[in-house]
Protein backbone atom coordinates (compact mmCIF):
# COMPACT_ATOMS: atom_id res chain seq x y z
CA UNK A 1 0.00 0.00 0.00
CA UNK A 2 1.17 3.68 -0.80
CA UNK A 3 0.05 5.92 1.92
CA UNK A 4 -1.48 9.18 1.18
CA UNK A 5 2.27 10.97 1.87
CA UNK A 6 3.72 9.30 -0.23
CA UNK A 7 1.22 10.02 -3.24
CA UNK A 8 1.71 13.90 -2.33
CA UNK A 9 4.83 13.74 -2.60
CA UNK A 10 4.63 11.85 -6.01
CA UNK A 11 2.64 14.07 -7.27
CA UNK A 12 5.10 17.61 -6.29
CA UNK A 13 8.00 15.79 -7.59
CA UNK A 14 5.55 14.78 -11.06
CA UNK A 15 4.45 18.86 -11.17
CA UNK A 16 8.00 19.76 -11.32
CA UNK A 17 9.67 17.13 -13.46
CA UNK A 18 10.64 17.84 -17.48
CA UNK A 19 10.06 15.59 -19.80
CA UNK A 20 13.11 13.22 -21.18
CA UNK A 21 11.00 11.28 -23.78
CA UNK A 22 7.75 9.63 -25.03
CA UNK A 23 7.71 6.35 -26.83
CA UNK A 24 4.93 3.75 -27.61
CA UNK A 25 4.55 3.07 -24.74
CA UNK A 26 5.31 5.66 -21.64
CA UNK A 27 6.35 9.03 -21.28
CA UNK A 28 9.82 9.84 -18.91
CA UNK A 29 10.52 12.84 -17.11
CA UNK A 30 13.14 13.73 -14.82
CA UNK A 31 12.29 15.17 -11.56
CA UNK A 32 14.48 16.51 -8.45
CA UNK A 33 14.67 15.46 -4.79
CA UNK A 34 16.62 17.39 -3.26
CA UNK A 35 19.96 16.65 -5.24
CA UNK A 36 19.10 13.69 -5.95
CA UNK A 37 17.78 13.05 -9.80
CA UNK A 38 15.32 10.11 -10.16
CA UNK A 39 13.37 9.33 -13.66
CA UNK A 40 9.66 8.63 -13.89
CA UNK A 41 8.30 6.19 -16.12
CA UNK A 42 4.42 7.13 -16.94
CA UNK A 43 2.91 4.23 -18.68
CA UNK A 44 0.21 5.78 -20.32
CA UNK A 45 -3.77 4.19 -20.57
CA UNK A 46 -4.08 3.72 -24.63
CA UNK A 47 -7.21 5.87 -25.25
CA UNK A 48 -8.10 3.49 -28.00
CA UNK A 49 -8.61 0.85 -25.67
CA UNK A 50 -11.61 -0.47 -23.83
CA UNK A 51 -10.58 1.68 -20.35
CA UNK A 52 -11.12 -1.71 -18.56
CA UNK A 53 -8.53 -3.23 -21.10
CA UNK A 54 -6.06 -0.37 -21.28
CA UNK A 55 -5.95 0.40 -16.99
CA UNK A 56 -6.04 -3.58 -16.77
CA UNK A 57 -2.72 -3.57 -19.05
CA UNK A 58 -1.14 -0.39 -17.75
CA UNK A 59 -0.66 -2.24 -14.04
CA UNK A 60 -0.25 -5.70 -15.08
CA UNK A 61 3.06 -4.07 -16.97
CA UNK A 62 3.83 -1.94 -14.40
CA UNK A 63 3.47 -4.41 -11.64
CA UNK A 64 5.16 -6.88 -14.45
CA UNK A 65 8.43 -4.15 -15.17
CA UNK A 66 8.53 -3.27 -11.50
CA UNK A 67 9.22 -7.35 -10.48
CA UNK A 68 11.52 -7.70 -13.11
CA UNK A 69 13.87 -4.38 -12.46
CA UNK A 70 14.09 -5.50 -8.41
CA UNK A 71 15.16 -8.83 -9.24
CA UNK A 72 17.76 -7.58 -11.93
CA UNK A 73 18.80 -4.92 -8.75
CA UNK A 74 18.66 -7.81 -6.71
CA UNK A 75 21.16 -9.68 -8.54
CA UNK A 76 23.08 -7.02 -8.84
CA UNK A 77 22.44 -6.43 -12.81
CA UNK A 78 23.91 -2.76 -13.64
CA UNK A 79 20.44 -1.10 -14.25
CA UNK A 80 19.22 1.87 -12.18
CA UNK A 81 17.61 1.29 -9.06
CA UNK A 82 14.05 1.01 -8.40
CA UNK A 83 12.79 3.09 -6.09
CA UNK A 84 9.25 2.96 -6.38
CA UNK A 85 6.09 1.86 -8.12
CA UNK A 86 2.32 2.67 -8.22
CA UNK A 87 0.81 0.06 -10.60
CA UNK A 88 -2.36 1.90 -10.81
CA UNK A 89 -0.75 5.30 -12.15
CA UNK A 90 1.01 3.28 -14.27
CA UNK A 91 4.08 5.02 -12.43
CA UNK A 92 7.78 3.55 -11.92
CA UNK A 93 10.05 5.94 -10.20
CA UNK A 94 14.28 5.05 -10.86
CA UNK A 95 17.21 6.14 -10.07
CA UNK A 96 18.64 8.58 -12.69
CA UNK A 97 21.80 7.15 -14.65
CA UNK A 98 23.27 10.45 -16.28
CA UNK A 99 25.29 9.18 -18.56
CA UNK A 100 25.11 8.70 -22.43
CA UNK A 101 23.55 5.86 -24.56
CA UNK A 102 25.83 3.40 -25.58
CA UNK A 103 24.81 4.31 -28.94
CA UNK A 104 25.94 7.72 -28.78
CA UNK A 105 28.86 6.55 -26.94
CA UNK A 106 30.31 4.46 -29.97
CA UNK A 107 29.08 7.17 -32.42
CA UNK A 108 31.45 10.18 -30.78
CA UNK A 109 34.06 6.96 -30.33
CA UNK A 110 34.28 7.75 -26.71
CA UNK A 111 34.47 3.74 -25.77
CA UNK A 112 36.41 0.83 -26.67
CA UNK A 113 33.99 -1.19 -29.12
CA UNK A 114 35.50 -5.03 -28.67
CA UNK A 115 34.86 -3.63 -24.79
CA UNK A 116 31.77 -2.81 -25.23
CA UNK A 117 30.49 -5.97 -26.88
CA UNK A 118 32.30 -7.75 -24.58
CA UNK A 119 30.21 -5.70 -21.25
CA UNK A 120 26.92 -5.64 -23.23
CA UNK A 121 26.75 -8.82 -23.73
CA UNK A 122 27.76 -10.34 -20.49
CA UNK A 123 25.07 -8.13 -18.88
CA UNK A 124 22.48 -9.67 -21.32
CA UNK A 125 24.09 -13.35 -20.14
CA UNK A 126 23.53 -12.45 -16.80
CA UNK A 127 19.51 -11.35 -17.30
CA UNK A 128 18.99 -14.38 -19.13
CA UNK A 129 20.73 -16.90 -16.72
CA UNK A 130 18.09 -15.13 -13.58
CA UNK A 131 15.13 -16.76 -16.18
CA UNK A 132 14.66 -12.97 -17.90
CA UNK A 133 14.69 -11.58 -21.45
CA UNK A 134 15.35 -8.13 -22.30
CA UNK A 135 13.26 -7.56 -25.63
CA UNK A 136 14.82 -4.63 -26.94
CA UNK A 137 18.53 -5.03 -26.25
CA UNK A 138 19.42 -2.72 -28.34
CA UNK A 139 22.70 0.03 -28.03
CA UNK A 140 20.02 2.66 -27.13
CA UNK A 141 19.09 0.97 -24.29
CA UNK A 142 22.60 0.76 -22.68
CA UNK A 143 23.85 3.59 -21.03
CA UNK A 144 27.47 4.75 -20.05
CA UNK A 145 28.72 6.58 -17.22
CA UNK A 146 32.20 6.53 -15.86
CA UNK A 147 33.00 3.53 -18.09
CA UNK A 148 29.98 1.80 -16.53
CA UNK A 149 27.57 -0.05 -18.40
CA UNK A 150 24.21 0.24 -17.38
CA UNK A 151 20.98 -1.82 -18.95
CA UNK A 152 17.64 0.41 -19.59
CA UNK A 153 13.92 -0.21 -20.12
CA UNK A 154 12.58 -3.48 -19.15
CA UNK A 155 9.45 -2.27 -20.62
CA UNK A 156 9.08 -5.27 -23.34
CA UNK A 157 10.98 -7.72 -20.51
CA UNK A 158 9.70 -11.19 -19.62
CA UNK A 159 10.25 -14.07 -17.56
CA UNK A 160 11.37 -17.08 -19.48
CA UNK A 161 14.23 -19.08 -19.62
CA UNK A 162 12.99 -20.14 -23.35
CA UNK A 163 15.85 -21.11 -26.15
CA UNK A 164 13.56 -18.91 -28.79
CA UNK A 165 13.16 -15.67 -26.17
CA UNK A 166 16.66 -15.99 -25.65
CA UNK A 167 17.67 -16.15 -29.18
CA UNK A 168 15.20 -13.46 -29.94
CA UNK A 169 17.65 -11.05 -27.61
CA UNK A 170 20.53 -11.94 -29.17
CA UNK A 171 18.73 -11.52 -32.96
CA UNK A 172 17.70 -8.21 -31.99
CA UNK A 173 21.52 -6.87 -30.93
CA UNK A 174 22.92 -8.39 -33.43
CA UNK A 175 20.53 -6.53 -36.03
CA UNK A 176 20.32 -3.22 -34.68
CA UNK A 177 24.20 -3.37 -34.49
CA UNK A 178 24.32 -4.45 -38.03
CA UNK A 179 21.90 -1.00 -38.52
CA UNK A 180 23.45 1.27 -36.48
CA UNK A 181 26.69 0.59 -36.40
CA UNK A 182 27.83 -0.79 -39.61
CA UNK A 183 31.68 0.33 -38.99
CA UNK A 184 32.12 -1.90 -35.87
CA UNK A 185 29.44 -4.11 -36.36
CA UNK A 186 31.69 -7.25 -36.44
CA UNK A 187 33.74 -6.47 -33.93
CA UNK A 188 30.72 -5.75 -31.40
CA UNK A 189 28.54 -8.59 -32.56
CA UNK A 190 31.84 -10.72 -32.07
CA UNK A 191 33.16 -9.43 -28.30
CA UNK A 192 29.25 -9.12 -27.48
CA UNK A 193 28.90 -13.20 -28.17
CA UNK A 194 32.08 -13.83 -26.14
CA UNK A 195 30.44 -12.33 -23.60
CA UNK A 196 27.43 -13.76 -23.81
CA UNK A 197 28.81 -17.17 -23.45
CA UNK A 198 31.15 -15.75 -20.42
CA UNK A 199 28.08 -14.77 -18.78
CA UNK A 200 25.56 -17.76 -19.17
CA UNK A 201 28.09 -20.72 -20.09
CA UNK A 202 27.23 -23.82 -21.90
CA UNK A 203 23.42 -22.68 -22.42
CA UNK A 204 24.98 -19.90 -25.08
CA UNK A 205 25.96 -21.95 -27.82
CA UNK A 206 22.27 -23.04 -28.21
CA UNK A 207 21.09 -19.74 -28.14
CA UNK A 208 23.64 -18.71 -30.36
CA UNK A 209 22.96 -21.22 -32.90
CA UNK A 210 19.18 -20.70 -32.49
CA UNK A 211 19.68 -16.81 -33.30
CA UNK A 212 21.43 -17.79 -36.45
CA UNK A 213 18.47 -19.22 -37.51
CA UNK A 214 16.10 -17.03 -36.41
CA UNK A 215 18.23 -14.49 -39.39
CA UNK A 216 17.06 -17.25 -42.11
CA UNK A 217 12.97 -17.55 -40.60
CA UNK A 218 10.83 -15.78 -42.25
CA UNK A 219 9.77 -13.89 -39.35
CA UNK A 220 12.72 -12.34 -38.32
CA UNK A 221 13.50 -11.68 -42.24
CA UNK A 222 12.44 -8.25 -42.37
CA UNK A 223 13.71 -5.28 -40.12
CA UNK A 224 11.87 -4.78 -37.61
CA UNK A 225 13.83 -1.77 -35.68
CA UNK A 226 13.58 2.09 -36.38
CA UNK A 227 16.73 2.22 -38.11
CA UNK A 228 16.75 -0.76 -41.32
CA UNK A 229 19.26 -3.00 -42.12
CA UNK A 230 20.68 -2.92 -45.91
CA UNK A 231 22.26 -6.04 -45.35
CA UNK A 232 18.86 -7.56 -45.57
CA UNK A 233 17.31 -7.39 -48.50
CA UNK A 234 16.26 -10.67 -49.93
CA UNK B 1 1.93 -6.52 -85.07
CA UNK B 2 2.36 -4.17 -82.52
CA UNK B 3 2.31 -5.19 -78.46
CA UNK B 4 -0.37 -3.38 -77.08
CA UNK B 5 2.28 -1.79 -74.37
CA UNK B 6 2.91 -0.01 -77.76
CA UNK B 7 -0.35 0.55 -78.94
CA UNK B 8 -1.85 1.91 -75.49
CA UNK B 9 1.02 3.43 -73.45
CA UNK B 10 3.53 4.50 -75.59
CA UNK B 11 3.42 9.00 -75.77
CA UNK B 12 -0.17 10.48 -74.69
CA UNK B 13 -2.46 7.38 -74.44
CA UNK B 14 -2.82 6.40 -71.01
CA UNK B 15 -1.99 2.69 -69.49
CA UNK B 16 -5.39 0.46 -69.24
CA UNK B 17 -4.94 -2.38 -67.32
CA UNK B 18 -7.27 -5.33 -66.58
CA UNK B 19 -6.73 -7.00 -63.10
CA UNK B 20 -7.46 -10.32 -62.21
CA UNK B 21 -7.77 -11.62 -58.33
CA UNK B 22 -8.47 -15.26 -57.39
CA UNK B 23 -6.46 -15.86 -54.14
CA UNK B 24 -9.31 -15.93 -51.94
CA UNK B 25 -13.33 -16.34 -51.92
CA UNK B 26 -13.53 -13.43 -54.13
CA UNK B 27 -12.80 -13.72 -57.99
CA UNK B 28 -12.45 -10.25 -59.25
CA UNK B 29 -11.87 -8.40 -62.47
CA UNK B 30 -11.49 -5.09 -62.46
CA UNK B 31 -10.27 -2.43 -65.45
CA UNK B 32 -8.58 0.29 -64.17
CA UNK B 33 -6.76 3.30 -66.41
CA UNK B 34 -3.95 5.39 -64.92
CA UNK B 35 -5.98 8.57 -65.81
CA UNK B 36 -8.74 9.66 -64.37
CA UNK B 37 -11.56 8.49 -63.97
CA UNK B 38 -8.83 5.18 -62.67
CA UNK B 39 -11.79 2.91 -62.11
CA UNK B 40 -13.54 1.64 -65.42
CA UNK B 41 -15.00 -1.73 -64.52
CA UNK B 42 -14.83 -3.69 -61.23
CA UNK B 43 -16.65 -6.98 -61.27
CA UNK B 44 -16.68 -9.51 -58.23
CA UNK B 45 -18.00 -12.94 -57.66
CA UNK B 46 -18.00 -14.12 -54.48
CA UNK B 47 -18.18 -18.02 -52.94
CA UNK B 48 -20.31 -17.99 -50.01
CA UNK B 49 -20.19 -21.70 -48.86
CA UNK B 50 -23.88 -22.63 -47.47
CA UNK B 51 -22.28 -24.15 -44.30
CA UNK B 52 -19.14 -24.33 -42.79
CA UNK B 53 -15.84 -22.64 -43.64
CA UNK B 54 -14.30 -22.39 -47.53
CA UNK B 55 -12.82 -25.46 -49.30
CA UNK B 56 -9.91 -24.43 -51.58
CA UNK B 57 -11.55 -27.15 -54.19
CA UNK B 58 -14.62 -26.05 -53.81
CA UNK B 59 -13.76 -22.40 -54.71
CA UNK B 60 -11.51 -23.24 -57.81
CA UNK B 61 -14.61 -25.11 -58.83
CA UNK B 62 -16.76 -22.12 -58.54
CA UNK B 63 -14.14 -19.83 -59.70
CA UNK B 64 -13.82 -21.83 -63.01
CA UNK B 65 -17.63 -22.11 -63.72
CA UNK B 66 -18.15 -17.94 -63.64
CA UNK B 67 -14.37 -16.23 -64.71
CA UNK B 68 -14.80 -16.32 -68.51
CA UNK B 69 -18.23 -14.36 -67.69
CA UNK B 70 -16.42 -12.12 -65.48
CA UNK B 71 -13.92 -10.86 -67.72
CA UNK B 72 -16.69 -10.26 -70.42
CA UNK B 73 -18.98 -8.32 -67.92
CA UNK B 74 -15.85 -6.10 -66.70
CA UNK B 75 -15.31 -5.05 -70.53
CA UNK B 76 -18.83 -4.79 -70.94
CA UNK B 77 -19.01 -2.31 -67.82
CA UNK B 78 -15.95 -0.39 -69.38
CA UNK B 79 -17.21 -0.43 -72.50
CA UNK B 80 -13.57 -1.67 -74.29
CA UNK B 81 -12.42 -4.52 -76.08
CA UNK B 82 -9.90 -6.40 -75.34
CA UNK B 83 -7.78 -4.17 -77.97
CA UNK B 84 -8.13 -1.27 -75.59
CA UNK B 85 -5.80 -2.68 -72.90
CA UNK B 86 -2.49 -1.97 -72.34
CA UNK B 87 -1.85 -5.18 -69.95
CA UNK B 88 -2.95 -8.32 -68.10
CA UNK B 89 -2.30 -7.99 -64.31
CA UNK B 90 -2.57 -11.31 -62.10
CA UNK B 91 -2.58 -11.64 -58.55
CA UNK B 92 -0.11 -14.88 -58.30
CA UNK B 93 0.02 -15.25 -54.72
CA UNK B 94 -0.14 -15.46 -51.52
CA UNK B 95 -3.01 -17.80 -51.10
CA UNK B 96 -5.20 -20.76 -51.96
CA UNK B 97 -3.64 -23.13 -54.79
CA UNK B 98 -6.47 -24.12 -56.35
CA UNK B 99 -7.98 -20.47 -56.75
CA UNK B 100 -4.88 -19.03 -57.70
CA UNK B 101 -4.69 -21.87 -60.76
CA UNK B 102 -7.93 -20.43 -62.05
CA UNK B 103 -7.10 -16.74 -61.93
CA UNK B 104 -3.79 -17.80 -63.48
CA UNK B 105 -5.10 -19.85 -66.20
CA UNK B 106 -7.23 -17.04 -67.41
CA UNK B 107 -4.27 -14.02 -67.73
CA UNK B 108 -2.12 -16.64 -69.34
CA UNK B 109 -4.52 -17.43 -71.93
CA UNK B 110 -5.59 -13.61 -72.26
CA UNK B 111 -2.00 -12.51 -72.51
CA UNK B 112 -1.39 -15.01 -74.74
CA UNK B 113 -4.29 -14.99 -77.08
CA UNK B 114 -4.23 -11.48 -77.30
CA UNK B 115 -0.08 -10.78 -76.98
CA UNK B 116 -0.61 -8.47 -73.73
CA UNK B 117 2.06 -8.18 -71.47
CA UNK B 118 1.58 -10.31 -68.19
CA UNK B 119 1.88 -8.71 -64.61
CA UNK B 120 2.35 -10.98 -61.81
CA UNK B 121 0.95 -9.18 -58.96
CA UNK B 122 1.28 -10.07 -55.17
CA UNK B 123 -1.77 -9.78 -53.28
CA UNK B 124 -0.57 -7.85 -49.94
CA UNK B 125 1.14 -5.47 -52.30
CA UNK B 126 -2.15 -4.42 -54.09
CA UNK B 127 -4.19 -3.81 -50.67
CA UNK B 128 -1.22 -1.79 -50.07
CA UNK B 129 -1.34 0.19 -52.99
CA UNK B 130 -5.42 0.67 -53.21
CA UNK B 131 -5.00 2.09 -49.63
CA UNK B 132 -2.17 4.26 -50.35
CA UNK B 133 -4.23 5.24 -53.97
CA UNK B 134 -7.53 6.26 -51.41
CA UNK B 135 -5.70 7.95 -48.66
CA UNK B 136 -2.61 9.69 -50.25
CA UNK B 137 -0.52 8.51 -47.87
CA UNK B 138 2.99 8.33 -48.76
CA UNK B 139 4.79 6.71 -46.41
CA UNK B 140 2.54 5.22 -44.24
CA UNK B 141 3.00 2.53 -41.70
CA UNK B 142 0.20 -0.22 -42.77
CA UNK B 143 -1.96 -2.42 -40.81
CA UNK B 144 -3.18 -5.26 -43.33
CA UNK B 145 -5.88 -7.43 -41.44
CA UNK B 146 -7.58 -9.47 -43.55
CA UNK B 147 -9.14 -13.55 -43.05
CA UNK B 148 -5.53 -14.91 -43.96
CA UNK B 149 -3.33 -12.43 -42.97
CA UNK B 150 -2.06 -9.72 -39.86
CA UNK B 151 0.87 -7.89 -40.89
CA UNK B 152 2.35 -4.41 -39.47
CA UNK B 153 4.34 -3.33 -42.60
CA UNK B 154 6.62 -0.05 -43.61
CA UNK B 155 8.07 0.94 -46.58
CA UNK B 156 12.05 0.84 -46.28
CA UNK B 157 14.99 0.31 -48.68
CA UNK B 158 12.82 -0.79 -51.77
CA UNK B 159 10.66 -2.80 -50.13
CA UNK B 160 7.96 -2.96 -47.89
CA UNK B 161 9.39 -4.62 -44.66
CA UNK B 162 7.36 -6.54 -41.94
CA UNK B 163 7.40 -4.94 -38.62
CA UNK B 164 5.17 -7.24 -36.94
CA UNK B 165 2.89 -9.82 -37.58
CA UNK B 166 0.17 -13.05 -35.75
CA UNK B 167 2.24 -15.77 -34.45
CA UNK B 168 -0.35 -17.93 -35.43
CA UNK B 169 -3.88 -17.22 -36.73
CA UNK B 170 -4.96 -14.14 -39.17
CA UNK B 171 -7.56 -11.54 -37.04
CA UNK B 172 -10.10 -12.55 -39.99
CA UNK B 173 -9.44 -16.05 -39.15
CA UNK B 174 -9.93 -15.24 -35.47
CA UNK B 175 -13.24 -13.40 -36.32
CA UNK B 176 -14.68 -16.16 -38.52
CA UNK B 177 -13.43 -19.17 -36.88
CA UNK B 178 -15.14 -17.73 -33.57
CA UNK B 179 -18.25 -16.68 -35.67
CA UNK B 180 -18.89 -20.72 -37.24
CA UNK B 181 -17.86 -22.33 -34.10
CA UNK B 182 -20.23 -20.07 -31.53
CA UNK B 183 -23.05 -20.96 -34.10
CA UNK B 184 -23.55 -17.52 -35.95
CA UNK B 185 -22.38 -17.98 -39.18
CA UNK B 186 -22.58 -18.57 -41.97
CA UNK B 187 -23.68 -15.86 -43.62
CA UNK B 188 -20.42 -14.12 -41.76
CA UNK B 189 -21.41 -10.54 -42.70
CA UNK B 190 -25.17 -9.88 -42.31
CA UNK B 191 -26.21 -6.34 -43.78
CA UNK B 192 -22.51 -5.07 -43.94
CA UNK B 193 -21.88 -5.81 -40.54
CA UNK B 194 -19.63 -9.00 -38.95
CA UNK B 195 -22.01 -11.21 -37.08
CA UNK B 196 -18.76 -10.77 -34.22
CA UNK B 197 -19.80 -7.19 -34.34
CA UNK B 198 -23.50 -7.55 -34.56
CA UNK B 199 -23.35 -9.79 -31.36
CA UNK B 200 -21.26 -7.48 -29.82
CA UNK B 201 -23.58 -5.01 -29.04
CA UNK B 202 -24.16 -4.28 -25.62
CA UNK B 203 -21.81 -6.56 -24.93
CA UNK B 204 -19.14 -5.72 -21.47
CA UNK B 205 -15.66 -6.79 -21.20
CA UNK B 206 -14.55 -9.43 -19.08
CA UNK B 207 -11.31 -9.49 -17.58
CA UNK B 208 -10.00 -12.76 -17.71
CA UNK B 209 -9.28 -13.30 -21.52
CA UNK B 210 -5.50 -13.39 -23.03
CA UNK B 211 -4.09 -10.42 -24.36
CA UNK B 212 -0.92 -11.14 -26.52
CA UNK B 213 1.62 -8.69 -27.90
CA UNK B 214 4.96 -10.24 -27.78
CA UNK B 215 7.06 -7.14 -28.84
CA UNK B 216 6.28 -6.51 -32.28
CA UNK B 217 3.62 -9.88 -32.93
CA UNK B 218 0.44 -10.46 -31.73
CA UNK B 219 -1.00 -13.91 -30.90
CA UNK B 220 -4.85 -14.86 -31.30
CA UNK B 221 -5.07 -18.43 -30.55
CA UNK B 222 -5.10 -18.69 -27.13
CA UNK B 223 -8.12 -15.96 -27.30
CA UNK B 224 -9.78 -17.98 -29.48
CA UNK B 225 -9.55 -20.54 -27.38
CA UNK B 226 -10.58 -18.89 -24.12
CA UNK B 227 -13.66 -17.50 -25.83
CA UNK B 228 -14.87 -21.32 -26.95
CA UNK B 229 -14.38 -22.12 -24.27
CA UNK B 230 -15.84 -19.61 -21.97
CA UNK B 231 -18.75 -19.94 -24.40
CA UNK B 232 -19.14 -23.44 -23.54
CA UNK B 233 -19.29 -22.68 -19.82
CA UNK B 234 -22.59 -20.14 -20.36
CA UNK B 235 -20.81 -16.78 -20.71
CA UNK B 236 -23.06 -13.98 -22.48
CA UNK B 237 -22.42 -14.59 -25.89
CA UNK B 238 -22.13 -10.70 -25.93
CA UNK B 239 -19.81 -10.21 -23.56
CA UNK B 240 -17.28 -13.01 -25.03
CA UNK B 241 -17.97 -11.06 -28.84
CA UNK B 242 -17.00 -7.78 -27.09
CA UNK B 243 -14.48 -9.14 -25.13
CA UNK B 244 -12.71 -10.97 -28.17
CA UNK B 245 -13.11 -8.13 -30.32
CA UNK B 246 -11.80 -5.55 -27.67
CA UNK B 247 -8.79 -7.80 -27.28
CA UNK B 248 -7.63 -8.91 -30.82
CA UNK B 249 -7.99 -5.35 -32.50
CA UNK B 250 -6.56 -3.28 -29.68
CA UNK B 251 -3.49 -5.87 -29.88
CA UNK B 252 -3.01 -5.43 -33.72
CA UNK B 253 -3.65 -1.35 -33.06
CA UNK B 254 -1.04 -1.58 -30.23
CA UNK B 255 1.35 -3.37 -32.73
CA UNK B 256 1.10 -0.85 -35.04
CA UNK B 257 1.30 2.19 -32.82
CA UNK B 258 4.84 1.02 -32.04
CA UNK B 259 6.05 0.33 -35.38
CA UNK B 260 5.11 4.12 -35.84
CA UNK B 261 6.48 5.19 -32.55
CA UNK B 262 9.82 2.83 -33.25
CA UNK B 263 9.78 4.81 -37.07
CA UNK B 264 8.86 7.94 -36.70
CA UNK B 265 6.33 8.28 -39.34
CA UNK B 266 3.62 10.26 -39.72
CA UNK B 267 0.68 7.96 -41.65
CA UNK B 268 -1.20 4.98 -40.78
CA UNK B 269 -3.41 3.45 -43.38
CA UNK B 270 -5.50 -0.25 -42.59
CA UNK B 271 -6.40 -2.68 -45.89
CA UNK B 272 -7.89 -5.84 -46.05
CA UNK B 273 -10.91 -7.43 -45.73
CA UNK B 274 -11.13 -6.69 -41.85
CA UNK B 275 -9.79 -2.91 -42.54
CA UNK B 276 -14.10 -2.36 -43.34
CA UNK B 277 -14.71 -2.78 -39.67
CA UNK B 278 -15.64 0.91 -38.52
CA UNK B 279 -14.62 -0.73 -34.80
CA UNK B 280 -11.10 -1.48 -36.42
CA UNK B 281 -11.14 2.16 -37.75
CA UNK B 282 -12.20 4.32 -34.80
CA UNK B 283 -9.00 2.78 -33.00
CA UNK B 284 -6.88 3.33 -35.75
CA UNK B 285 -8.17 6.96 -35.41
CA UNK B 286 -7.71 7.34 -31.97
CA UNK B 287 -3.96 5.91 -31.77
CA UNK B 288 -2.90 7.83 -34.93
CA UNK B 289 -4.35 11.19 -33.18
CA UNK B 290 -2.11 10.21 -30.19
CA UNK B 291 1.22 10.39 -32.32
CA UNK B 292 -0.01 12.84 -34.64
CA UNK B 293 -0.30 10.65 -37.63
CA UNK B 294 -2.85 11.14 -40.41
CA UNK B 295 -5.27 8.39 -41.21
CA UNK B 296 -8.18 8.18 -43.86
CA UNK B 297 -10.05 4.81 -43.60
CA UNK B 298 -9.96 2.97 -46.77
CA UNK B 299 -13.21 3.28 -48.51
CA UNK B 300 -15.87 0.34 -46.94
CA UNK B 301 -16.09 -1.47 -50.74
CA UNK B 302 -12.04 -1.37 -51.54
CA UNK B 303 -11.13 -2.93 -48.29
CA UNK B 304 -11.56 -6.51 -49.09
CA UNK B 305 -10.34 -8.28 -52.00
CA UNK B 306 -11.16 -7.17 -55.74
CA UNK B 307 -9.61 -7.53 -58.89
CA UNK B 308 -9.37 -3.04 -58.75
CA UNK B 309 -6.46 -3.10 -56.95
CA UNK B 310 -4.50 -5.94 -58.81
CA UNK B 311 -4.61 -3.70 -61.91
CA UNK B 312 -3.30 -0.98 -60.07
CA UNK B 313 -0.27 -2.82 -58.55
CA UNK B 314 -0.12 -4.11 -62.43
CA UNK B 315 0.28 -0.92 -63.37
CA UNK B 316 2.29 0.72 -61.28
CA UNK B 317 4.86 -1.92 -61.97
CA UNK B 318 4.42 -1.65 -65.63
CA UNK B 319 5.19 2.15 -65.56
CA UNK B 320 8.55 1.83 -63.27
CA UNK B 321 9.58 -0.54 -65.92
CA UNK B 322 8.07 -4.44 -65.27
CA UNK B 323 8.10 -5.27 -68.71
CA UNK B 324 6.15 -8.38 -67.93
CA UNK B 325 6.48 -12.32 -67.54
CA UNK B 326 6.22 -14.75 -70.32
CA UNK B 327 2.78 -16.89 -69.77
CA UNK B 328 4.66 -19.89 -69.29
CA UNK B 329 6.85 -18.47 -65.97
CA UNK B 330 3.42 -16.64 -64.40
CA UNK B 331 3.51 -19.56 -61.59
CA UNK B 332 1.43 -18.83 -58.98
CA UNK B 333 3.04 -18.91 -55.28
CA UNK B 334 0.88 -19.64 -52.29
CA UNK B 335 3.31 -18.16 -49.65
CA UNK B 336 5.22 -15.09 -51.39
CA UNK B 337 5.49 -13.07 -49.16
CA UNK B 338 5.02 -9.16 -49.44
CA UNK B 339 8.28 -8.33 -48.32
CA UNK B 340 9.85 -10.24 -50.59
CA UNK B 341 8.71 -7.65 -53.50
CA UNK B 342 10.58 -5.16 -54.69
CA UNK B 343 8.54 -1.67 -55.42
CA UNK B 344 10.54 0.05 -57.67
CA UNK B 345 7.55 2.45 -58.13
CA UNK B 346 8.09 3.65 -54.11
CA UNK B 347 7.25 6.68 -53.26
CA UNK B 348 4.81 6.93 -56.39
CA UNK B 349 1.11 6.38 -55.40
CA UNK B 350 -0.98 5.27 -58.14
CA UNK B 351 -2.92 7.99 -60.49
CA UNK B 352 0.35 10.17 -60.42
Amino acid sequence: MVSEDLRRIISRITSRARILGVGAESVLLVAKINNYKIILKFRKMKPYMDPELAKSLTILRTIKESKIIAIINKNRIPSPRILFSLPKTGLIGMEYIEGTTLKEALERELVDPRTAGRVAGEIIGRVHSIGIVHGDPTTSNYIVKNNNYYLIDYGLSEFSDRLEDRAVDIHLFRRATLATHAKYAGILIESFLDGYRAALGEPADKVIERASKLELMGRYVAERRTVWSKQNYS
Amino acid sequence: MATAATRNSSGRGSVIALGIESTAHTFGVGIVSDRKPYILADIRYKYMPSRGGILPREVAQYFSTIAGRAVREALDEAGLGIQDLSLIAVALGPGMGPALRIGATVARALSAAYDLPLIPVNHGIAHIEIARFFSKARDPVILYVSGGTTVIATYSYGRYRIFGETLDIALGNLLDTFAREAGLAPPYIVKGEHVVDLCAKGGRFLRDFPYTVKGQDVSYSGLLTKALRSLARGVDIRDVCYTLREIAFSSAIEVTERCLAHTRKHEVILTGGVAANPVLNDKALRMSKLHQAGFQPIPRKYAGDNGVMIAMAGILAFKSGLVGVKPEDAIINQRWRLDRVDVAWFPKIFGE
